[in-house]
């Protein structure tokens, strides 16, 4: 009987007083982790859905498609109907709440990135920040594009720019930095990346250096830095200068670019806009004039029958429209600012390298000009043409403007009604979300 | 009485004055069965006899007006005269419930219910067969306190889980952890809980106090569901029990709510058409989506492809068709479901045993869909040895349930999320399925690809005939316990439960399928002649798998003495460790033949261009893989001492510890306590109230908790099953981390009175409870410049108040027995304090709630319902209008941004009734019963749907309420239903259907079911082949008996998820017992 007893209270006592310390430290989940591991850290930066994406905003409000009236009245969601007219109260939650999502992935990358040593594989980590850094510029030029004034350098020190969010601490409060801070920042970034990242592509998804060094130029561009931007644009197209040559493309079909094609540096695709998809977005009849006969681009851009949709998106899609970095954009940028820095045979030479590819072959004669200006006015004209509906017009209507000889008053008519947008308009720069001034006391943009 | 025939005696000696006769008596209860073994004595003599197994007794030598006394175990014993007729039949009254060894079950220990200190409720087995059907908890529902919220339930759903039910109201703000916990005999239930068959249900414990529910810690703190299945009894009489039951659930009434007329809705579109609503998708030329017959009609018209009078005719025609008839006739049948139980029981000396099997079939309201379960169960204990004893059970459960109905009225949908047109026909005259409305134009469909494509056309009664999606589900259930006296008021004991379930999900879609058909034509390619199918002409099969395994141990030692005659200590200590892993899989198989059983392999990495010129796709694999793994550890105490019958004290305490994830060790472990006290009035000496010879006060106090899951002081990702586009797998981040978050605490104060009068004629009890709960947490706003728009924070705390009374009487108690039993709770659930800054949230996010997620304000109700006030209708334009900063406005979009501190929001109360409860009327005359269940909702409010114009144009779903809307001016003073306007504004939609106008009383009085049975037995009825038998008919959902709304609305089932009223339900049933 008290045998028994004691080998019963033994058994309980196993069953108690085991160290359960490890029995508990099981995961719940398989499929959860604390980013620990370099590889958590890729697979963040490979989430394409919510890295490789870009505005909206610059494509709805840009001037390259018309609505009808009925397609417009049909879109259901208000925002969207008075972006496309430039309401002056319109503000839009996606397109701050997304890349700012962004900019949350990536600081969370790197304050996680900063506790593992770098040494155990020094390749990956390098990768990984060069990356980050990458897609946090990204995201900070995206949102800049639309929610922040354009680039002036006289004013740029005291302009508000971007809340520059760097560490993924969401107890910090969100304060606008200057627009010169937010170019500075993300050139800072870039810098870093481009010396960090790998040579060449390994996918279209993940950033390069070819790709950081695209964005540089891009961002030089709209600072007006010509060398610089020049100089970015050459150590991109040093990587990576593949052209797609479209006499090898079927124009008949639907989409004739296809995915990820050779001429991708960085894939990226604008967020879903009700007014920029394929069934209602119309490109206007004086755009089609101004493509050549003998031009591919007629028949790869434009659908067969009036009125013209849009189907040259680097993305075969109807819905999402493609707004990453590729070499066509990298050669017009190194063109346009060779001619803004006098050296008007290479800007040539850059413009007709590229549209050589997109003529018939052998029906190309190299385009001429006698001045700088010239060459100039003649690469802006082929850079819209060439970069239809990839987001970049936005960009360059607001820096344009700012040139007498090159601002445009860009008009909407819907139902009679016309709706003008001059140049260096306030409404050029989009409405911070009320929701995020409530919370913060930010200033909100001029109306 | 005595005294007076004694004298009368004594004066009329002629009457046989000390004759001595024999008697012949019955002994029987209520319900007419014998009571065996009841003590008859005589008054004033020694003589004495007990019943023999019929109940019957002989007394000789008896003097005429002699008393005799009768009582059994369990009955309010009765005294009876001697008459002179010989034959006398007692019929003994039970004690009231509680006054009998009445014993609940807290998972820990069973307790005799009266010895016991908290509030737990019992629902006996009786009463659990009040309501049929094949689910265990939705058996409470009438019968408990238990609350249903039915809100968020589909129309033909009919499952029940957990997170329907609250035990006193709210105790946490988080949807996913609000379900009480479901114990089954002792360990918590952890797969589906249609497995349990309810009629191997014993009783059902419903713990709701600190003092009952503590011992279970952490997970205890929306209160717990005991479930105590049947067991045999020692030295029991074998016992074989045949139970037959059929219900028949009508076809749904789907003309019973109003619609919005037919040719309403087609003056709508016809209207919208000729504002070029539809041209962006007329002249789509790339994805052609479908649209309805009319706007096609209109559309031919307008190309000159019809006669004006043509289009006209034909739309004429389809105004006169009702969609509803076609789903009444083809989509929608009457339910039926069959039941039937065989169960053995018995014991010997030092054994007992229980064995049972059960079937269920059923079939739904919606053609198509079905159901089918076996059930076995197998419950044994034996004494190997002497002061031991050792339990073992078997559960094994397989169900089968079918779901191959394509939709219900409304569910039925085009081009994701469209409403099928009102005026569809699914099948012509001969009754032959009829093509409507799918994905793409009809002439689309008709000519694309030139012959060369599969047929494209969706025939929704070809899908019904050729569905074959099934879900299996099996489960097994082992549960050993032994049980040692290791001394003499010393019980060891260790249990062990092994559960072990597997579910097969199987979807078939044949060649045959649109689904397939679909998916085939879009990756097909046509070059000239040649067609190349990148998706292989054949089936396609969705397979899916899950498992779950768990198992819990548990050692416990109990400890029992009385110290001397007025002292009497007991306490209970153990360990438990609870383990349950999931796993699940899924994977999808291309060109499948369920003939021959062939598939083919397709390419799951490159992209295709979709044909029509969709662009470009990977072919989905569908494949997936989840595993999880849930891990507590649990320490658990508990001690009574109880004084000389008239004073229990008792406390207990726990701690827990779980594996959450991202939690740091120190904080896994959570411990809990209570302590309550029961004071015996009537047992005190100084009692002398006769009248009510029961009185009883407990009270206790204590803590339990809500384990939440969520909350993780670490950012988490979670690995996505399938690969971004260039194959990399990739993470999601779940959550930033809470780095500051605080566990949720429930304090709980609970005082009750047990009351019952002389003879049981009235008894009841009442009990009033205060919950406070404190570091709810919620989702608060964050700024989404932080990358996090919504972040979990301890937020709120929340009190709870509440009254629970229950009342059994006994009105009259002669051949014909009239019983009532009253349930009335008051229960209400208040945000005392916000804790974080309120004043930036927008009213917009309170009023969209429409009452069915919980939010936090202070003074309201988690639940609540709130409004834009309203300030009429714009007598000019028939524009709703509302305030802003006090000024009469209709800028909509401002009026929903505002601020909570500057914003008129109207707080209605709460959506969920602070008062409810039944009554239930029982007549029973000899072996009949008859009894019915009323129940009560009241002091809650509800939303009706309101007229959407954006739903209307985008989505195709009418309201009734068009043809009420305002149309010229003067209207405003009739009606409150806006205009109709083009383009419409959606956020003057959601405005008017978050006004005021739009808020009605839920108050209403149900007659939930009614039921007659009725009971024969061998004495009865000599040629009885069974021992007993028993027979009911019920009806259940008989109609709501009265309503505060005067719009006819059941606030229960909200037209906005419930297209029709529950539909009538008839039972029969027949049990034996042998």
């Amino acid at each position: 009987m008290r045998q028994k007893g004691i080998l019963f209270l033994l058994i309980f006592w196993v069953f108690t007083a085991t160290s359960c310390r490890k029995y508990l430290d099981a995961k719940s989940d398989k499929k959860l982790v604390i980013p620990e591991k370099l590889q958590d850290l890729q697979a963040m930066l490979d989430n394409s859905y919510i890295l490789n994406t870009g505005p909206s905003l610059a494509l709805t409000a840009s001037d390259e498609y018309y609505l009808d009236y009925s397609h417009w009245n049909a879109i259901s969601s208000p925002k969207d109907k008075d972006s496309y007219i430039w309401r002056d109260n319109v503000e839009l939650t996606s397109d701050w709440n997304n890349l700012y999502k962004s900019v949350l992935y990536t600081n969370t990358v790197l304050d996680y990135l900063a506790d593992i040593p770098s040494g155990s594989d020094q390749g990956s980590w390098n990768k990984i920040k060069g990356s980050a850094l990458f897609f946090r510029s990204y995201a900070f030029y995206g949102l800049a594009q639309v929610f922040v004034p354009p680039y002036d350098k006289a004013t740029a020190s005291s302009d508000p720019g971007l809340p520059l969010r760097l560490n993924s601490d969401y107890r910090e409060k969100s304060v606008r930095a200057t627009v010169q801070q937010t170019y500075d920042r993300m050139i800072a970034d870039l810098e870093v990346a481009a010396r960090l990242l790998p040579a060449a592509p390994e996918n279209v998804l993940r950033p390069s250096r070819p790709a950081a060094y695209a964005l540089l130029a891009r961002i030089h561009l709209i600072t007006g830095d010509w060398e610089k931007g020049r100089a970015a644009a050459d150590s991109c197209l040093k990587a990576f200068n593949t052209l797609l040559d479209f006499n090898t493309l079927n124009t008949g079909a639907a989409f004739p670019m296809g995915n990820y094609n050779t001429e991708v540096i960085f894939h990226s695709l604008a967020n879903y806009s009700p007014a920029t998809v394929s069934s209602r977005a119309r490109l206007d009849t004086v755009l089609y004039e101004s493509y050549s006969e003998n031009d591919l681009r007629r028949k790869a851009f434009f659908s067969g029958t009036k009125p013209y949709s849009f189907k040259g998106n680097y993305y075969a899609d109807p819905d999402y429209l493609f707004n990453g970095l590729a070499t066509d954009e990298v050669y017009l940028i190194r063109a346009e600012c060779q001619a803004r820095l006098g050296q008007t045979v290479p800007a040539l030479d850059d413009l007709n390298t590229l549209l050589e590819k997109r003529w018939k072959s052998g029906t190309f004669t190299p385009l001429i000009a006698t001045t700088a200006n010239e060459a100039l006015s003649l690469i802006l004209q082929e850079r819209r043409k060439e970069l239809l509906m990839r987001g970049t017009r936005w960009s360059d209507l607001r820096r344009l403007n700012k040139e007498p000889q090159f601002a445009v008053a860009i008009k909407r008519v819907l139902n009679g009604q016309e709706y003008v947008l001059p140049p260096n308009d306030p409404r050029y720069t989009f409405l911070i979300p009320q929701g995020v001034i409530n919370l913060t006391g930010m200033p909100q943009n001029k109306r | 009485m005595k005294r007076i025939f004694s004298v009368l005696t004594m004066l009329c000696p002629f009457l046989g004055m000390g004759q001595l006769i024999p008697v012949k008596g019955k002994i029987i209860n209520e319900e007419r069965k014998p009571i065996v073994g009841a003590s008859i004595t005589v008054k004033g003599s020694r003589k004495a006899t007990t019943s023999n197994n019929k109940g019957e007794f002989t007394l000789t030598e008896l003097k005429l007006f002699d008393t005799l006394v009768v009582s059994s175990v369990g009955y309010e014993p009765q005294e009876v005269p001697n008459n002179e007729k010989g034959l006398i039949t007692v019929i003994l009254q039970s004690k009231a419930t509680f006054l009998q060894e009445v014993t609940v079950n807290t998972g820990y220990q069973t307790l005799a219910k009266d010895r016991s200190n908290g509030s737990f409720e019992l629902i006996t087995s009786e009463q659990l067969e009040r309501r049929q059907g094949a689910n265990i908890l939705s058996r409470l529902e009438g019968v408990s306190s238990v609350l249903f919220d039915r809100r968020k339930v589909g129309a033909e759903t009919n499952v029940i889980s957990a997170s329907e039910l609250s035990v006193r109201g709210l105790s946490t703000l988080t949807e996913s952890i609000k379900q009480p916990l479901i114990v089954v005999d002792n360990f918590p239930y952890e797969g589906d809980i249609g497995n349990i068959n309810p009629s191997d249900v014993e009783s059902i414990t419903v713990l709701k106090d600190a003092a009952a529910a503590a011992i279970w810690g952490a997970r205890a703190g929306n209160g717990v569901i005991v479930i105590t299945t049947k067991k045999g009894q020692y030295n029991g009489r074998g016992r074989i029990t045949l139970s037959t039951g059929i219900n028949r659930t009508a076809r749904p009434d789907l003309f019973a709510y109003p619609r919005m007329p037919v040719s309403d809705f087609v003056d709508v579109e016809a209207f919208l058409f000729g504002k070029g609503y539809y041209n962006a998708d007329l002249n789509n030329t790339s994805t052609r989506p479908a649209l309805t017959p009319v706007v096609e009609l209109l559309a031919r018209r307008r190309a000159g492809q019809i006669s004006a009078a043509d289009s006209a005719t034909a739309i004429d025609a389809l105004k006169a068709q009702d969609t509803r008839y076609d789903f009444d006739r083809y989509l929608y049948q009457e339910a039926l479901a069959q039941q039937y139980a065989l169960n053995f029981s018995g014991g010997t000396s030092r054994a007992q045993y229980y064995l049972s099997g059960g079937l269920d079939r059923s079939r739904s309201n919606l053609a198509g869909n079905g159901y089918q379960r076996v059930t076995l169960r197998s419950s044994n204990t034996f004494i190997p040895f002497r002061n031991a004893e050792v339990q073992f059970s078997v559960q094994y459960a397989y169900s089968r349930s079918k779901n191959n109905n394509p939709g219900g009225l409304d569910a039925l949908s085009y081009r994701s999320g469209k409403t099928l047109y009102p005026y569809a026909r699914l099948a012509d005259d001969e009754g032959n399925p009829l093509v409507v409305a799918k994905d793409y134009r009809a002439g689309y469909v008709d000519t694309a690809g030139g012959g060369r494509l599969l047929d494209w056309k969706y025939r929704p009664l070809e899908e019904l005939r050729l569905a074959d999606n099934t879900t299996t589900l099996q489960d097994i259930t082992l549960n050993g316990s032994m049980r040692y006296r290791l001394l003499r008021s010393l019980h060891a004991s260790v249990s062990y439960q092994y559960e072990r379930s597997g579910s097969a999900g199987r979807i078939h879609r044949s060649v045959e399928t649109y689904y397939t058909r679909d998916l085939i034509n879009l990756f097909t390619q046509i070059n000239g002649n040649t067609v190349k199918y990148i998706i292989p002409k054949g089936g396609i099969l969705d397979e899916s798998r899950s498992e779950l395994k768990s198992y819990a141990g548990r050692a416990q030692l109990d400890f029992n003495q009385a110290l001397g005659a007025r002292h009497q200590l007991s306490a209970l200590g153990g360990a438990e460790v609870r383990e349950g892993a999931t796993s699940s899989s899924s994977y999808r198989t291309y060109g499948y033949n369920s003939e021959l059983l062939t598939s083919s392999s397709v390419d799951y990495i490159n992209t295709y261009p979709r044909y029509g010129g969709r662009g470009n796709a990977r072919i989905s694999s569908l494949g997936g893989f989840d595993e999880g793994l849930d891990r507590f550890v649990s320490l658990y105490a508990k001690g009574q001492y109880a004084y000389s019958n008239r004073f229990i004290f008792s406390a207990s305490a726990r701690r827990d510890a779980s594996n959450l994830f991202g939690v740091a060790h120190n904080n896994k472990w959570k411990p809990l306590w209570s302590a309550a006290g029961t004071w015996n009035i009537s047992n005190e000496s100084f009692y002398r109230w006769k009248g009510l010879s029961l009185l009883r006060l407990h009270l206790s106090y204590g803590y339990t908790g809500n384990a939440n899951n969520n909350i993780t002081p670490q950012p988490i990702l979670s690995y996505i099953s399938f690969p971004n586009p260039l194959g990399e797998p990739y993470a999601n981040m779940v959550s930033p981390g809470d780095r500051n978050l605080g566990w949720e605490t429930i304090k709980i104060i609970n005082t009750g009175l047990d009351f019952g009068t002389k003879n049981s004629r009235v008894t009841g009890s009442i009990e009033y409870f205060i919950k406070k709960t404190s570091n709810l947490v919620l989702g608060a706003e964050l700024d989404p410049t932080t990358g996090i728009s919504n972040i979990r924070a301890n937020s709120a705390h929340m009190l709870g108040r509440g009254i629970d009374l229950s009342l059994h009487t006994v009105n009259t108690n002669g051949a014909i027995r009239w019983q009532t039993d009253v349930l009335f709770s008051y229960v209400t659930s208040t945000v005392t304090k916000y804790l974080l800054n309120d004043s930036t949230r927008q009213v917009g996010g309170f009023v969209t709630g429409r009452g069915l997620s919980m939010l936090s304000l202070e003074g309201a109700s988690p639940y609540g319902l709130y409004s834009y006030r309203w300030a009429g209708l714009d007598p000019a334009t028939g524009d709703p209008q509302g305030y802003l900063d006090k000024a009469v406005s209709k800028n909509y979009t401002a009026i929903m941004n505002l601020p909570l501190a500057t914003a008129d929001l109207v707080y209605h109360g709460p959506a969920l009734p602070p008062v409810f409860g039944s009554v239930i009327n029982t007549f029973s005359w000899r072996g009949f019963s008859l009894s019915a269940n009323i129940s009560y909702k009241l002091g809650y409010f509800f939303r009706k749907t309101a007229l959407s114009y954006n739903e209307l144009m985008v989505r195709g779903k009418g309201h009734p309420n068009f043809s009420n809307r305002w149309q010229q001016a003067g209207d405003e003073q009739r009606t409150t239903v806006p205009s109709f306007i083009y383009p419409n504004v959606p956020a003057r939609d959601v405005f008017y259907g978050g006004s005021e106008v739009t808020v009605l009383r839920g108050d209403h009085v149900r007659l939930n079911d009614v039921r007659l049975s009725y009971s024969l037995d061998k004495e009865g009825w000599k040629r009885l082949p069974a021992k007993s038998v028993q027979f009911y008919a019920a009806a259940s959902n008989l109609g709501i008996l009265w309503r505060a709304n005067s719009e006819k609305l059941d606030p229960d089932y909200d037209s906005y998820t419930w297209l029709y009223p529950p539909s009538k339900t008839v039972a029969l049933g027949l049990t034996f017992n042998f």
